[in-house]
């Protein structure tokens, strides 16, 4: 029992700033999984909106530092983001008839060229950003000093995900969306316009990872190759989860945040290979992620 | 690999295409050499996922890891075992079947986007044992110094255009091999189980072990490609097996054409030349320019390359076209 | 199959990649680098464009700029005609500029070049064409490799002499995994321990992939430092050196490194980088006149500090012009150059004058610099000399 709390408390701090990680890998990955269940678009810009998130914190938050800029930081980030899926939905319509693997390559040439445009706009050096006034220190936590805004990033997480649930499970639309990753034929033949909810979803999911990007701004920074990093690392929390599952989605987010974190404090040596090695473990055990249902066969 | 139904052609081509291979090294400089040598070497890992992908439906990010594999066997062997280069070709080859089988075992009840994740992990974990294994393999510096491999003893291949012949006809090789391995009963199975899993199992097929199967032999051919690339680098670095690597050469398959053995060199071609050989003042831009094509291919060329058509010759009824040959992207969604 | 057509478009990527490269490469051709007595001399200049050093990049292109602009475009009284290619972020890319410069371009010498795992994948793609390389990289044991910045050796122990002088509180070990981060921590590991200094711990994070540094950071706590030496470039030594401030962890352990780990980054680390001890070949604080008109000249033109990368640059640039200055009439092929070299003597050049050892690389001062706020701006300041150190790092 002793040794129990002894181990708790000596790795209390990693275990928490698991949880932020894990969270905000799930305000990202949220939107990927959803989006993927209900157009089967493998969104390979996802990690870029990412990206232009956290530069939009590091021109709009950095200068300044207050709380204004960071709400208008987010302003911006839900607008854009929005925008952006509304666009991609637009552009990557046109191909739906011929199949994810088309559409997912269109993503990943859309991605090329923001990213390098990000480059040739932002240059090449990692941009810090600061976390807002306030909220740029720390507090002790059983003696260790740990940064605030990792705690804010952790209520910021866990009010998305509730949000995201009552929206998907109490709402009308919520249950329109859940059957379109169902089955949206049925959903069209019902008379629904399913045309408005996946511009939506789109929107949605997309204007999350710009917000995400925003939030992870004080934590990760920004600068070129951390879009690539963490379109890889939110593509195997869907998949651990499930595509198309938003409760798959927060599973997934929170147990990267631990593999990342805890397990890398445990056992640096082999870190490297945990994130990949926990997805690979998962599939041969669910090949549908822990989660996700059958994709449906020809 | 052919379409070609006159008796007549069946015998001017090969000859033809064996001399036209033959070619650059007397018509162009050496460094345009040594660039095609390039993409001969990288269109061997395409055509090893036109294999995979293309006719057994088992979509792939994950083919830079055993192209790295093969590499990194002829690197690290050539300067303790032999440098005789098609020796190393063997054991390339071996290696990377034999890594393919130790992890395809994983993948063959997993699909679609799935698989694709479970290749991709598959790919960084093989990257990510070079970076480990720092004494070995440099760590993700890569594995420098290897020395000059021989053809046979005494012939050194270290001349720009000893190097391009060698590789040339390796590759050459490897395609026909490939290609006659698609018409055999084998590829038709593999397309049988792309098309209709379900219909190839109730004719007693046993799907997994065909799929299995698919996924050692393209890592044979990876390896070899492998092999091939570093007789000419002599350098391979864990940069060249990861994820990067994996989806520029499914770049390079889509927009050659994902059944194509043709669309695979054309594929390569396109991403070698806009990675090494864009005008000195667009450096740095080439993710832009390669995005740019991706693009456009992807809306204008449904099938790649290989689907342009040939305006002198008359269009083909969709009879005469391989069942392979058509609407396969659609396919791919459901596979 | 489904690719008659596509024939063509190989044959048009054929032409393509064709297009430009003229002659023949089995008859041979000329001979590489060659120059006639007058003419212009082509210089190769690999610079990172792209990835995670590209900011470096442009340290080295300004550098290079402003001594060509002070030279009227010359070189050793001969006109230079500058080819410059990306060195890409990954050796792959490298190599294949590598080839570009030798086979195609053909050009006398090369310099530039920041990354060390692409400088050894090239440098025997230029030793085999008999090309030298004026640069940065550590690569050694290369008749042709001629290092103008620092050295590993030099580094290492000038900072464990300090450390072990100072019979400071255990120390912590932590670096990027890749061979050069860990040829340097365990170099210094070595020295600390041999000099009785205490090693807390060793580390070693995944390189390129790292965003959280918290993990080891929870480590380096519970070791109890006193003092940490850290390896890390570019965004990495950005991503560190901020997260270290932020748990707190600058008010238990004074934060160590070589000048990689505040270079160029000081601007994006801010106040979390303050009271940083980092040890350098150069700063632009030093009192000499090549100094202040490389500073002033630099500063004008492009309203920022020149960096330890610029000035290696602008050193090479330097080298260079000797050099082939001293080739006279002569052609100018790359073993020209290369011997020309290795009878350069005395290069004088903004961090102070200095000549090639036998390892062909320089001996010179390290300095000991802290990371300042000064009037809102960081600022790496000289606090003190720590001595002159030869390439193999003896002290002299």
């Amino acid at each position: 029992m002793s040794a129990l709390t002894q181990w708790f408390d000596a790795n209390l701090i990693t275990v928490i700033n698991g949880l932020a990680y894990g969270l905000l890998l799930y305000t990202l990955a949220v939107g990927l999984s959803l989006v993927f269940g209900m157009l089967n678009l493998l969104n390979l810009a996802h990690g870029t909106f990412f990206l232009a998130g956290a530069y939009v914190a590091a021109v709009v938050v950095a200068p300044v530092g207050a709380w204004l800029s960071w709400v208008l930081a987010l302003t911006i980030a839900l607008a854009t983001g929005a925008l952006a899926g509304v666009g991609l939905t637009a552009v990557t319509r046109p191909l739906a008839r011929r199949g994810h693997m088309a559409e997912a390559l269109l993503t990943l040439g859309i991605s090329m060229i923001g990213s390098s445009l990000l480059l040739v706009g932002f240059g090449a050096d990692v941009r810090s950003v600061p976390a807002p006034a306030g909220l740029d220190g720390s507090v002790s936590i059983f003696g260790d000093p740990y940064p605030v805004y990792r705690l804010v990033l952790i209520g910021f997480g866990l009010l998305i995900a509730v949000l995201a649930e009552v929206v998907l499970e109490r709402t009308m639309m919520g249950a329109t969306v859940r059957a379109i990753v169902a089955d949206a034929d049925i959903v069209r033949t019902l008379g629904i316009d399913t045309r408005k909810i996946l511009y939506g979803v789109l929107a949605a999911g997309s204007a999350l990872a710009v917000v995400a990007g925003v939030l992870g701004g004080p934590v990760l920074g920004a600068g070129p190759g951390l879009d690539g990093n963490v379109l890889l690392t939110a593509l195997v929390v869907v998949v651990i989860g499930g595509l198309g599952s938003a409760r798959g989605a927060l599973i997934g987010g929170l147990l990267i945040g631990q593999v990342q974190t805890l397990g890398t404090a445990l056992a640096p040596a082999v870190a490297p290979f945990l994130i990949f090695g926990a997805m690979a473990l998962i599939l041969v055990v669910r090949p549908h992620g822990l989660l996700g249902r059958a994709e449906t066969t020809a | 690999m052919s379409t070609l139904d006159r008796p007549a052609l069946r015998v001017v081509v090969p000859p033809l295409v064996v001399l036209a291979a033959a070619a650059p090294p007397f018509l162009a400089g050496p460094y345009a050499v040594s660039t095609l040598t390039q993409i001969l070497a990288f269109s061997l890992v395409v055509m090893s996922i036109v294999l995979l992908m293309g006719i057994a439906g088992m979509p792939t990010i994950g083919q830079a890891g055993f192209f790295g594999v093969g590499g990194y066997a002829t690197g690290l062997l050539a300067g303790r075992l032999t440098t005789n280069a098609p020796a190393l070709v063997g054991i390339s080859a071996a290696a990377g079947a034999l890594v393919a089988a130790a992890t395809g075992w994983l993948l063959v009840r997993v699909r679609g986007t799935y698989l694709l994740m479970l290749t991709l992990a598959i790919g960084e974990l093989l990257a990510l044992v070079a970076i480990a294994r720092v004494g070995l393999t440099g760590g993700s510096d890569g594995l420098a110094n290897i020395p000059t491999l021989r053809l046979l003893p005494g012939v050194e291949l270290r001349h720009v255009a000893v190097v391009y012949w060698y590789v040339a006809g390796a590759v050459l090789l490897m395609a026909m091999l490939i290609a006659l391995l698609i018409r055999s009963p084998f590829g038709r199975a593999l397309r049988g189980v792309r098309d209709n899993e379900p219909r190839m199992r109730a004719l007693g097929y046993s799907t997994a072990f065909y799929k299995y199967a698919a996924f050692s032999v393209s890592g044979a051919f990876a390896g070899v490609a492998g092999s091939l690339w570093v007789t000419q680098t002599l350098f391979i670095a864990p940069a060249d097996m990861g994820f990067h690597a994996s989806a520029l050469a499914l770049l390079a398959l889509i927009v050659g054409g994902s059944q194509s053995l043709w669309g695979a060199v054309a594929g390569s071609a396109l991403i070698i030349v806009a990675q090494n050989m864009l005008p000195i003042s667009m450096q740095g831009y080439g993710p832009i320019v390669l995005g740019a094509v991706l693009v456009v291919v992807v809306y204008a060329l449904p099938d790649g390359f290989a689907g342009i058509r040939n305006p002198l010759r008359p269009r083909r009824t969709p009879a005469s076209r391989p069942a392979a040959g058509t609407d396969e992207p659609r396919r791919m969604e459901r596979v | 199959m489904a690719g008659r057509g596509a024939a063509s478009a190989v044959a048009a990527a054929l032409a393509l990649a064709l297009a430009g490269c003229s002659g023949s490469t089995v008859a041979g051709g000329a001979d590489t680098g060659s120059t006639d007595a007058s003419g212009p001399v082509k210089i190769g200049f690999m610079v990172p464009k792209s990835g995670v050093y590209a900011s470096i990049g442009t340290d080295l292109e300004r550098a290079m700029q402003i001594y060509l602009d002070k030279h009227d475009g010359k070189l050793g009284g001969r006109k230079v005609e500058l080819v410059t290619v990306d060195e890409g972020s990954t050796p792959q890319v490298g190599t294949a500029a590598a080839r570009r410069l030798v086979q195609q371009e053909q050009v006398a010498a090369v310099t530039g070049i920041v990354n060390s795992a692409t400088a050894v994948g090239v440098a025997t793609v230029f030793s085999d064409a008999k090309t030298p390389v004026v640069s940065t990289g550590q690569v050694t044991d290369n008749p042709f490799w001629w290092r103008v910045g620092w050295t590993n050796p030099m580094m290492n122990t000038s900072i464990v002499d300090y450390l072990v002088a100072r019979k400071d509180k255990p120390v912590y070990l932590i670096g990027a995994d890749y061979k050069q981060g860990r040829d340097i921590i365990d170099a210094v590991k070595a020295g600390l321990q041999a000099g009785g200094v205490t090693v807390a711990g060793t580390t070693f994070t995944p390189f390129g992939t790292t965003q959280d540094y918290q993990p080891y950071l929870a480590e380096i706590q519970k070791s109890k430092a006193g003092a940490v030496y850290a390896f890390y470039a570019g965004a990495e030594a950005t991503r560190f050196v901020t997260q270290y401030a932020q748990f707190g962890l600058n008010t238990q352990a004074t934060l160590y490194g070589n000048q990689a780990l505040t270079e160029g980054n000081l601007s994006a680390q801010g106040p979390a980088a303050a009271g940083v001890l980092t040890n350098s070949i150069y700063s632009p604080g030093i009192d000499s006149p090549v100094n202040k008109q490389f500073v002033e000249a630099y500063t004008a033109k492009y309203n920022a500090q020149p960096s330890v990368y610029s000035e290696a640059q602008y050193a090479s640039a330097a080298v260079l012009d000797k050099a082939i200055a001293s080739i006279g009439n002569g052609k100018v092929t790359g073993e020209a150059v290369n011997a020309a070299l290795g009878k350069v003597g005395d290069v004088e050049t903004p961090r102070g004058t200095w000549r090639f050892d036998s390892f062909q690389a320089p001996t010179q001062t390290i300095y000991l610099r802290r990371a300042t706020n000064s009037g809102g701006v960081m600022v790496d300041e000289v606090i003190e000399v720590l001595g002159v150190y030869s390439s193999d790092g003896k002290k002299s």
